[in-house]
């Protein structure tokens, strides 16, 4: 499992800055938040995916 | 509202996840502290979810395959199907194939590693249901047998 840590992907990196925001209890609203908050870390793969080029 | 978390909303997130076929099979067997309900962020049902928050609980709180896996709702082999999928394709093997797949081509070398990782005690109808929730690929009980003997 070496692809998994360090974070490499975009999708995982935003996911990690949520995760940590919510367990220190600090809330901040954006867009990664958002896509989260309609279908999970699914939203977070789906959108990085659909931004590929 | 929860600290930490955007109140965006997360009852849509519930019903969306239900309409993309990403709930998780078995929510009421995850154990992990992180989804005691406290913070709606970590869902149960969020299947896509749950397998990050496994394959970490093992990879950076060193929690064992097996701990980690019945933590999180999942056997121990799937957690090494779990693992293989990010291994090969990164965040995006956390989603599910599409489901329903048929043809010749059924045997991929995933299902045969994960066929060999099963314990020897595992029947091949157990075997076949757990295949068919994991990867949407549905075998007979006698092909898994067989694939065993190989």
């Amino acid at each position: 499992m070496s692809r998994f840590w360090p974070v490499r992907e975009t999708s995982q990196s935003d996911y990690e800055r949520l995760r940590e925001q919510v367990l220190l209890g600090a809330g901040q609203l954006d867009l990664a938040a958002a896509r989260f908050g309609r279908l999970g870390l699914a939203a977070l793969i789906a959108g990085r995916r659909l931004r590929r080029p | 509202m929860v600290a930490g978390v955007p109140d965006t909303g997360w009852s849509p997130r519930r019903q969306a996840l239900e309409v993309a076929g990403l709930l998780h099979p078995h929510p009421e067997a995850v154990s992990s502290a992180l989804f005691d309900g406290q913070r709606p962020f970590f869902l149960p049902i969020d299947k896509v979810q749950i397998k990050y928050e496994m394959l970490r609980a093992h990879i950076l709180d060193r929690i064992s395959v097996s701990s980690a896996a019945a933590a999180h709702g999942y056997s121990r082999a799937a957690f090494y199907l779990v693992a293989a999928g990010f291994e090969q394709r990164g965040m995006p093997g956390l989603l599910d194939e599409p489901r329903g797949r048929r043809g010749p081509l059924k045997l991929t070398g995933e299902l045969l590693e994960y066929l060999r990782s099963a314990e020897s005690t595992r029947s091949g109808a157990e075997l076949a249901a757990e295949i068919e929730q994991a990867f949407g690929v549905r075998l007979h009980r006698r092909t898994v047998e067989r694939a065993r003997r190989r």
